[in-house]
């Protein structure tokens, strides 16, 4: 059986995104992740946040974007990407509510 | 091989400066980044645009771009005799596949692709991370399933050669995951080059979808259908949660589309779980009969309630 390990370290978090201290204390600077801990050394990361830094990289290369912007961009798709989702449960629940009438 | 023409590709002319490549690169990127984008085949058209940026916005590059453009320019294309790929090939972005074959035969291979050139004595590098979507039930999440997993990792044989590896592996699915949470397995990647670590694998999870519950993060909600009476009299509801049925109090004069919680029923952990919501619908007979129809008359007689009483007015 597989052990499942939660949290990565500062150290294992730039092995895996291949990129520098530098560059992941910016990140974190930005607020574009949130580690727990004080400290860089101390920081760890949840498995979720190496997609976000991955995905900043990106956008911080290709758009050619500084990181301030990074970080809005990703928080407002993050908003449109809650809406998105919650539109359409509420599309499904109306669905669910609805459905009996619309068979009569 | 298709000559890919660059300039086309940006939607701009062959004598374009490098600041209309620049704006038509930017405007173009916004517009069809895979992160960002809602276009179609957004991912392939970016790629395509990162390439031929990357060619564009280097002179060098752009130079020998533009002296094969004006021997072959469109149509199948083949390196002239004698041409030596230039080393520069740099970046090469990080979505699958890197740049295409075109771009390889003209600026070579320098910077992504084939690791044969290197000597395993001399070059470490940690393993790639691989990522795999993971479906489960519902039921499965709550109580905390044991998978067997099959999948593919890129790896390398004894002569150095880029091969994919068959792996399979026993995963204990922690209980309480919910939608999109990503399940971290050290070590499980792809291997590491030289003395470098294996790279990780991440499960993503995602939930079947289910016939009763809707889910919202660690909330679940079901829709329970109730007869009219049942509403306006009250009742006990059995409710199917994940661990099994339980007794309801509905209270008398209920309305459509009343929402109940019961509490800790939801997805999560133990010390943080959600909530179970019950989603009243009130369900009309498709027929009644003959006394039923004389009873739905007494009560029509006997009631003063109007629904439409402050219907249409605002405020």
């Amino acid at each position: 059986m597989s052990e499942t390990s939660y949290y990565l370290t500062l150290g294992e978090l730039t092995q895996s995104v291949r990129l520098s201290t530098e560059t992941v204390i910016t990140i974190v600077e930005c607020g574009i992740v949130d580690p727990r801990g004080e400290q860089p050394q101390q920081w760890l990361f949840e498995p979720q946040m190496v997609t976000m830094v991955q995905r900043a990289c990106r956008l911080q290369r290709d758009l050619e974007l500084d990181w301030p912007a990074v970080a809005l961009a990703l928080e407002l798709i993050e908003d449109l990407q809650q809406l998105r989702e919650e539109n359409q449960r509420l599309r499904q629940q109306l669905g669910t509510l609805m459905e009996l009438d619309a068979s009569n | 091989m298709e000559f890919k023409d660059y300039y086309k590709i940006l939607g701009v002319d062959p004598d374009a400066d490098d600041k209309t490549i620049k704006t038509a690169y930017r405007r173009l990127a916004r517009k069809y980044h895979p992160d960002v984008s809602k276009e179609e085949q957004a991912e392939e058209k970016f790629k395509e645009l990162a390439e031929a940026y990357e060619v564009l916005k280097d002179t060098d590059k752009r130079a020998q771009y533009d002296m094969l453009r004006q021997q072959g320019g469109a149509g199948p294309f083949e390196p002239p005799p004698g041409w030596q790929p230039g080393g520069s090939g740099s970046a090469g972005g990080d979505f699958q596949g890197g740049f295409s074959d075109f771009f390889e035969q003209i600026f070579g291979q320098a910077g992504h692709g084939s690791r044969q050139g290197y000597s395993r004595r001399h070059f470490a590098r940690r393993g790639e991370d691989v990522e795999l979507a993971l479906a489960i039930f519902l039921e499965d999440a709550c109580k905390g399933e044991s998978r067997t997993i099959s999948y593919e990792v890129p790896g390398f044989d004894e002569q150095g050669r880029l091969v994919r590896q068959q792996r399979t592996l026993k995963v204990k699915i922690p209980a309480g995951v919910i939608e999109g949470e990503r399940i971290r397995l050290k070590g499980q990647g792809a291997p590491g080059i030289g003395d470098a670590p294996a790279g990780d694998l991440y499960l993503q999870i995602r939930f079947a979808p289910h016939p009763l519950y809707l889910v919202e993060g660690a909330d679940l909600t079901v829709t329970v259908p109730i007869a009219p009476w049942e509403a306006a009299l009250g009742c006990k509801l059995p409710v199917p949660t994940l661990e099994g049925s339980i007794n309801l109090t509905v209270p008398a004069n209920s309305q459509n589309g009343k929402r109940m919680r019961i509490k800790g029923k939801g997805l999560g952990r133990s010390d943080n779980r959600g909530d179970l919501y019950v989603l009243l619908r009130i369900s009309m007979p498709g027929t009644a009969g003959e006394k039923e129809q004389a009873l739905w008359r007494q009560l029509a007689e006997a009631s003063n309630y109007d629904p439409r009483e402050n219907w249409g007015r605002t405020g």
